[in-house]
C-alpha cells in the first residue's frame, strides 16, 4: 500500500493561533487529532470549535475528496498525564453559557458517534467524566497500560449527568459496568478496564499510538468500500443515545457544582 | 467515625401491628428494613404501604432532617429461607385488585430504583419472581453463600410479565444473563449468581449482613455531598425503565395464572 506521508500537511488549530489547542497530522491513511490543551484537555467553545474544524476535514477527505480510500481517526493527547477530563467547569462558572453543553458539546459527541470512519482513541493518560465519554463515543480505546484511569466521577463533584450522557454508557457498556462507574464512583485501569469492557486493548506506553494504528487501519478500508453507510450503521445501532443527546436542555453549573473539583 | 447508635428507635410497621410486616432500625449511618412477613415476604397492599412508611422515613432522614450525612439502606429478610418470593398471588386471587401491581407493586419498585440514598439487598434466602425484580431495583445485591436461589419463574406461573419488569432485567443484567433467566427460567445461587451479574458478591451466612454493611458504608458518603442528585444520577442511567413501571395496566392474575404455585 504507497504510504502517501506527504499529501496532508499538519495543521494545528484554532487556525493562527498562538495556543493552538489541538493538532491534526495525517500518516498513511490515518488522521491523528492530537489534544494540546493544557493542564487536561477540557472542553470549552474554543475546543469544540477546533475539533469540529478539525473533524470537518477529516470527513471531506474520506467522504469527499478521497471518497473511496481507506481512512480512519485517532484522537490522543500530547499531555503524558491526562488525555481529557471532560468540560472546562472553570469556564461554565465564569460565563453564564448554559446553553454550552448541550448545543456544543452534546453535539460534538453526537458527531464523533456517528463519524464516518473508524475512530480510534489512544488513551495516554486520565480520563474522567466527559472527557470518558467523548472517548466511549469512538469506535476503539486502547489504554496505556501502565498509567491512566477512566472514570465517571459527576457524582462527587456532585454532578448530574445530562440523559444523553448517561446513555452513551447505557449503550456502549455491560449493566455490570455502568452502576459502579456512575454511582462508586469506580476507577478502572488496565486490564480491569479491558476486562470491564471500558477499552478495547490495553498497550505499554512506547507502543500505544502503534496499536491504536494497528486497530485504525483495521477499520480503514470500511469507509472506503461502505461511503456514507459506515455513519448510516452508526446511526442504526446508538439511535437511542442520538436521541438523548438531542435532547436541548439549559444547564447552569453553578446551581450544582461545588466550585473547587 | 461517631457512631449514633441511639438517635433513631427501632420501628415496626404497620404501626401499632400485633403482626408486624417489617421493621425498620439503624446502627450508624446505615438503616436496615427487615423484611418479617410469614411465610416469604410476599407484596399485597398492608407489606406495600409498610414499606413506603418505612422508605418514608429514611429519605425524610437523609433528605431533609440530616441533610448533608451519610445516610444509606440495607433490606433484609428475618426467614432464613426466604428473602422475598414476590406479589401476593393468593390475596390477588381472592380480591378484585387489579391495579394493585401496577399502581403500588411497580411504582414501589420505581420509588425503589430511583432511591436517593445507596441501597443494599442482603438476600439471606430465596428471591423469586417479583421478590428478585424488587432487589434488582436496589444498587447492590449481597448473596449468602450457602444457600438461596434466585430466579424469575413467571413463565412456569405462567404468569407475564409487565413491561417494566421485564425491563429492570434487561437494564441492570447482561443480555446473556436476561434470556435464560426467564425462559429457563434459570435458577441462580453461589458464585454463577456473581458471574451472571446478578449480585456483586456472595457471603457466608454469618458474614451476610457485615458485608452488606460493608457495601453501605462505602455508599453512604454519597447523598451527603449530592443530595438529591443521587436519585437525578439513578434516573438519568435507567429513564427507560422508568418510562415502563410508569405504563398504567389493569392486571387480573386470575385471568392467567393457575392457583397452585
Amino acid at each position: 500500500m504507497a504510504d502517501k506521508t506527504t499529501d496532508f500537511v499538519p495543521l494545528s488549530f484554532p487556525r493562527d493561533s498562538a495556543k493552538p489547542v489541538m493538532t491534526l497530522s495525517k500518516a498513511g491513511h490515518v488522521f491523528t487529532l492530537t489534544m494540546t490543551s493544557p493542564p487536561d484537555n477540557r472542553f470549552n467553545p474554543t475546543f469544540v470549535q477546533s475539533m469540529n474544524e478539525a473533524l470537518d476535514i477529516v470527513e471531506d477527505w474520506a467522504l469527499k475528496s478521497h471518497r473511496g480510500e481507506p481512512c480512519a481517526l485517532i484522537t490522543t493527547s500530547s499531555n503524558d498525564k491526562f488525555y481529557s477530563n471532560g468540560l472546562d467547569v472553570m469556564y461554565l462558572f465564569k460565563n453564564p453559557d448554559t446553553w454550552f453543553i448541550s448545543d456544543q458539546y452534546l453535539q460534538l459527541l453526537k458527531r464523533v458517534l456517528l463519524f464516518p470512519v473508524i475512530t480510534v482513541a489512544s488513551l495516554n493518560g486520565h480520563t474522567f467524566a466527559g472527557g470518558l465519554l467523548f472517548a466511549l463515543c469512538h469506535d476503539y480505546r486502547i489504554l496505556r497500560a501502565d498509567k491512566g484511569l477512566l472514570s465517571l466521577n459527576e457524582i462527587d463533584l456532585p454532578s448530574s449527568l445530562h440523559p444523553g450522557m448517561a446513555w452513551i454508557a447505557r449503550a456502549k457498556l455491560p449493566p455490570t459496568t455502568v452502576h459502579p462507574l456512575i454511582f462508586e464512583p469506580k476507577r478502572y485501569g488496565g486490564q480491569a478496564a479491558v476486562d470491564a469492557g471500558l477499552v478495547d486493548a490495553i498497550a505499554p506506553a512506547d507502543q500505544l499510538l502503534a496499536v491504536a494504528h494497528k486497530w485504525a487501519n483495521h477499520g480503514a478500508p470500511k469507509v472506503a468500500r461502505a461511503g456514507p453507510i459506515v455513519s448510516e450503521l452508526k446511526l442504526g445501532t446508538y439511535a437511542d443515545v442520538v436521541e438523548k443527546l438531542d435532547i436541548r436542555m439549559e444547564i447552569d453549573v453553578r446551581k450544582f457544582m461545588k466550585p473547587k473539583m
